[in-house]
């Protein structure tokens, strides 16, 4: 819904970065996007196709990794994995406790690395 | 061909966005102005809310409403109706706000002036909580009708959220929402996240809400930063080294004052001016923008910025004599 503005955002930064580097050309950008979030990526790709014409970054594609959804366990310490279809099973799979758990990774939204010519 | 080179960004997506709520939240602290940004899905129930929360503070405090619902020009005018001051952005249909969005209209607004602010944000349960608007708390609210399952379906909103008021609880009766169920998942998502449960129609629950509102903002309010003008006469004069000064004080009381001002050799003016049971000692004055202060309790009175105070004693000190 508002890829357009995140995308502007992204090719700032890798721009920035470029420069600072004397960089010719950008390759790939790794994104990293946590589950909770959103982001549609065959439409990334396109906005940034087409914002990226005549930079240092046309293209460039867009490689998006998804981080996913850990939960820490706070009763007995065990983290484990969860689908996002999977928020609803409660309970850890450890020791069945579903009144105490800490969010660990699944709100990235982050820029990682470029591979620059 | 050129070799590829790997160059580490590890730069957040939105960090510009980020940048300018973290300088909002900083203004907003130092101004002592609450704001809270509200989202919910359309027709949750944050202007209703919002008619029934203000009539409860606006004589305590001074509340300022930023509407930026999509279809709130109506809201706007209710909202109006209870005397506070409104203000609608124009979003252009937008989905959500960001900081940016929110610095112009707390401008618009001028958010100093106020001591509560609400944020209506864009009814939509998904961009919001992408973007931090330097807000000083995240209040979502999630009607009964709308089902005990929309953490499932946006659990970014949940996380990013420091309330949950669940609205409509007067559906409660006739639908197969599962209130302790919703709160399991919520838990889940964000543990610690105060909840209330609520029924703008019957007046359900605001009591709790509004009191946990009311004192959010009267402990910001207790620890904004005070502009005081101190003047120091006679002996008081002698022993702190200076007759008049401007101080920037973010304590509270008088009592807290005394304490802070220093003699020359260190010591604190408290043990000098105040007795053993918190009152001014019979050798010395206190006065409070003209006004004599003595008992313990006097003392207790939270200042006020541009307060005057004035420290003396009733004997000349008089060195070697």
């Amino acid at each position: 819904m508002h890829e357009l503005p995140v995308i502007e955002s992204i090719l700032r930064t890798v721009l920035r970065h470029a420069v600072a580097n004397q960089v010719s050309k950008i390759v790939t950008i790794t994104l990293h996007i946590g589950e909770l979030s959103d982001l549609e990526d065959e439409w990334v790709q396109r906005y940034f196709d087409f914002l990226s014409k005549d930079t240092l970054a046309a293209g460039a594609t867009l490689k998006i990794e998804r981080i996913p959804i850990v939960l820490k366990c706070n009763q007995c310490s065990r983290t484990f994995e969860v689908r996002r279809d999977e928020l609803g099973k409660l309970g850890c799979p450890g020791c069945g406790d579903s009144s105490d758990f800490s969010l660990i990774s699944g709100r990235e939204y982050y820029i990682k690395e470029m591979e620059v010519l | 061909m050129g070799e590829i080179k790997l160059i580490e960004v590890k730069e957040g997506i939105l960090s510009e966005n980020d940048a300018i709520a973290q300088q909002l939240r900083e203004k907003l602290k130092n101004d002592c102005t609450f704001v809270i940004n509200l989202m919910s899905s359309p027709g949750a129930g944050k202007t209703s809310l919002l008619l029934r929360t203000i009539p409860r503070l606006k004589d305590k405090f001074k509340i300022g409403v930023i509407e930026a619902d999509i279809d709130s020009i109506v809201d706007a005018e209710k909202i109006r109706e209870t005397g506070v001051g409104v203000i609608q952005l124009r979003t252009g249909g937008f989905c959500h706000l960001d900081a940016t969005m929110v610095k112009s209209g707390l401008e618009a607004i001028g958010s100093s002036n106020f001591d509560l602010i609400f944020i209506e944000n864009v009814g939509n349960l998904v961009c919001p909580a992408e973007f931090d608007t330097g807000a000083t708390r995240n209040v979502m609210l999630l009607s009964v009708p709308e089902g005990d399952d929309k953490p499932l379906k946006y659990p970014l909103m949940f996380t990013v959220s420091d309330v949950l008021i669940i609205s409509k609880v007067d559906y409660l009766g006739s639908s197969d929402f599962d209130l302790s169920l919703l709160k399991e998942r919520v838990f889940k998502l964000k543990p610690g996240i105060k909840i209330f449960e609520v029924s703008s129609k019957t007046g359900e629950g605001i009591d709790q809400w509004v009191s946990w509102l009311e004192e959010e903002v009267s402990i910001l309010k207790s620890t904004s930063v005070k502009e005081l003008n101190v003047t120091a006469m006679m002996a008081v004069r002698e022993m702190v080294g200076w007759s008049q000064k401007k101080l920037n004080f973010s304590g509270n009381t008088l009592a807290q004052l005394i304490r802070e001002i220093t003699t020359i050799d260190g010591q604190s003016l408290y043990s000098v001016l105040i007795d053993e049971e918190g009152a001014v000692k019979k050798d010395y004055m206190v006065w409070l923008n003209n006004r004599p202060v003595k008992e313990q309790h006097s003392l207790e009175i939270p200042l006020q910025n541009g307060d005057r105070v004035l420290l003396t004693s009733m004997i000349k000190f008089s060195a070697g004599g």
